[in-house]
């Protein structure tokens, strides 16, 4: 059993809130229970219609905390990726709507905030991250971002927790500690100040940040606050708030650092390779693919009478949920040729998806566990249908 | 092996980018512009230069072209940080006509490479805006054509909130119907007097500072009401969940 992880976590007033006597919007918490760590730091945004955002981004940090502490595992194991993310947001927007009762608001925006967060149960590792801000990895050999920030098309906009699609912007990361020594968590005030976008480096300032947190929680929040103050919020008379969170696992081997990297070649993107281009370039492929599995689908209902007799009612779930699976794989793409428009814009996608997505969720795991059953039917079945068909082809040609 | 710590200094951290905000205007100087009226812009530009050079937020933040149109269509002062000394030359009227569309789609492909510029650099910037003054009509060779499809470029990125358009007709003689084609977010174009060009421009100045000050939305500045969301659709998903798992 290894010994349990020491979590630091900060949120420092930015100058830009201290002159104007306005306050932190930034929140921050850590928490161990029932064997799982968790260190949570969220960025209440700070625009005029975000009234509240320092109270949304409290209550995500601590719903979080209290979340991950209590269902690691149901997390952890659950092999639907969209149902771990809807839950989560779920969680977060059902504390909510207590607090637009509390100070009487009209709507969960009011209250917008970003969210970062690490958990540490054992060896496992779960991360989350909605929004701008940085994630990052320190290794016993270095230093990588876990997760990058996310901004929209402009640099003020970003994608909050509070979003009613939220769940679709979550980004979630199940891994294991492995050679990890300590986990940093920033909001974008710190990121801007340590990370450069052009090549994605993390300076190496970041490494001996963690290391801050070898001497106690206590120790290690004095001296983050005072570093912090000293060069990422007085570095400007306006600066944002400032919060950074550590999970620090101790007992495992720190980085060298002099040997950490402080320079990176700058990354060389293709501006017009976007995914919009992508779908643009598959729709040929895409509309062929569909009549071909339309046809199937046709055929496999106009001949099923016939075939009746010869199967019974297992045999026929099978052969109907095959196609609907396969049906449900053009929907998908479909689906998603739709949504592209709203990429990157941080607008809220329709009510729909969320349905059709739902659809398509239930399905599938039907589908795997009706294979697992009877693959050698259903393969019996398809070349039944395949032959009918032919000979069906073969008459009307006639 | 060196795993002391050791002392922080500023130079381990990098020097927080400043966000950008580019500003591109396109300005009517053809003929109708002569005399008292450009006097007017030139008096509004000075004013408008000097207030984002006294402000150190708005002087590390703003990133200005400008772009005429009459007879010809000129990138008359090219992006470029504001500094303490620059100095802006006055604007001279021509004695031609008026290419708004051909203007605009120029300083679109400006903002456009600017844009990428920022993504190459990894610099972070402010939803770009258009200021787009004029007291005339489209005039000159396919002068309709080339505005038609400069609104519609203008509207697919305001659309999808790349862009912030400030249409502003001067005097009686401006298009209007024209300028309100421009922008879907603004009820009707901005209808100033050339001697309201004082006004303008310290209200343009003090919109870049709200923004990138107190990162204003840019909803603000076509003053529209939004509503907040407040509704769910990962708690409306959820019971959908359970009943289908059922």
């Amino acid at each position: 059993m290894r010994p349990e992880p020491v979590l630091a976590n900060i949120s420092l007033i930015g100058n830009k809130h201290l002159n104007r006597n306005t306050p932190c919007e930034d929140s921050s918490c850590s928490l161990t229970r029932n064997g799982v760590s968790v260190v949570c730091i969220s960025d209440g945004a700070g625009g005029s219609k975000y009234t509240h955002a320092r109270f949304g981004s409290k209550c995500a940090v601590e719903c979080v905390a209290e979340l991950l502490t209590s269902h690691f595992d149901a997390f952890y194991f659950e092999n639907r990726e969209s149902v771990c993310r809807s839950i989560l947001v779920t969680a977060i927007h059902s504390k909510m709507a207590d607090l637009l009762v509390e100070h009487e608001l009209d709507g969960l925006e009011r209250l917008s905030c970003t969210l970062l967060f690490v958990a540490v149960k054992g060896d496992l590792v779960l991360a989350g991250h909605i929004g701008d801000g940085l994630i990052c990895r320190v290794s016993s050999h270095g230093l990588s971002p876990l997760t990058l920030p996310a901004n929209g098309e402009n640099a003020s906009s970003t994608y909050f927790i509070t979003f009613p699609n939220a769940q679709e912007y979550l980004r979630l990361i199940k891994t294991t500690t492995d050679d990890t020594h300590a986990f940093v968590l920033m909001s974008d005030g710190v990121e801007d100040m340590v990370y450069d976008a052009s090549n994605q480096l993390v300076r190496p300032v970041v490494a001996r940040l963690a290391e801050l947190a070898s001497k106690g929680k206590e120790q290690a929040e004095e001296a983050l606050a005072s570093t912090i103050k000293e060069f990422v919020v007085d570095a400007s008379q306006n600066s944002d708030d400032a919060s950074v969170g550590i999970l620090y696992l101790t007992g495992t081997e720190a980085p060298d650092f002099s040997e950490l990297s402080d320079s990176k070649a700058k990354l060389e993107r293709d501006f017009n390779d976007t995914m919009r281009a992508v779908q643009m370039e598959m729709i040929p492929q895409v509309k062929h693919a569909q009549e071909i599995l339309s046809k199937i689908n046709c055929q496999s209902t106009s001949n099923s009478g016939t075939l009746e007799g010869n199967r019974d009612d297992e045999e026929e779930s099978a052969d109907e949920t095959i196609h609907k699976a396969d049906a449900d794989q053009v929907k998908t793409e479909q689906n998603d040729t739709d949504s592209s428009d709203s990429e990157g814009n941080g607008k809220p996608v329709g009510s729909d998806s969320g349905e059709e997505r739902e659809q398509r969720r239930s399905d599938g795991v039907e589908v795997q566990k009706d294979r697992k059953v009877v693959p050698l039917w259903a393969f019996l079945v398809m070349t039944g249908l395949f032959l009918t068909a032919l000979v069906v082809l073969a008459i009307l040609e006639l | 092996m060196s795993n002391d710590i050791g002392g922080f200094s500023k130079s381990d951290f990098g020097s927080s980018t400043r966000r950008r905000l580019p500003i591109c205007f396109c300005l009517d100087i053809s003929g109708s512009m002569a005399g008292y009226p450009i006097e007017q812009l030139n008096d509004g530009l000075q004013s408008f230069f000097s207030s984002i050079r006294e402000n150190e937020e708005t002087r590390s933040s703003a990133d200005i072209a400008i772009i005429t149109f009459g007879g010809s269509v000129d990138i008359f002062l090219p992006f470029g940080k504001t500094s303490k000394e620059q100095t802006i030359p006055r604007l001279q009227a021509t004695t031609s006509l008026t290419p708004i569309g051909e203007g605009i789609l120029t300083a679109l492909e400006l903002l456009d490479a600017r844009k990428i510029g920022y993504k190459q650099m990894g610099i972070k910037y402010y939803q770009p805006w258009l200021v787009v003054i004029t007291d005339g009509a489209p005039q000159g060779a396919n002068a309709v054509e080339n505005m038609n499809k400069a609104i519609e470029a203008v509207r697919e990125l305001e659309d999808n909130d790349k862009l912030v358009v400030f249409n502003i007709g001067v005097g009686n003689s401006a298009d209007f119907p024209m300028l309100q084609k421009l922008s879907g977010k603004r009820d009707k174009p901005i209808s100033i007097s050339t001697a309201q060009f004082g006004k303008l421009f310290a209200f343009l100045g003090s919109s870049s500072s709200s923004v990138v000050s107190n990162s204003m939305g840019s909803d603000a500045l076509y003053n529209l009401n939004q509503e907040p969301e407040g509704t769910s659709i990962a708690m409306e998903d959820f019971f959908r969940t359970i009943e289908e798992s059922q």
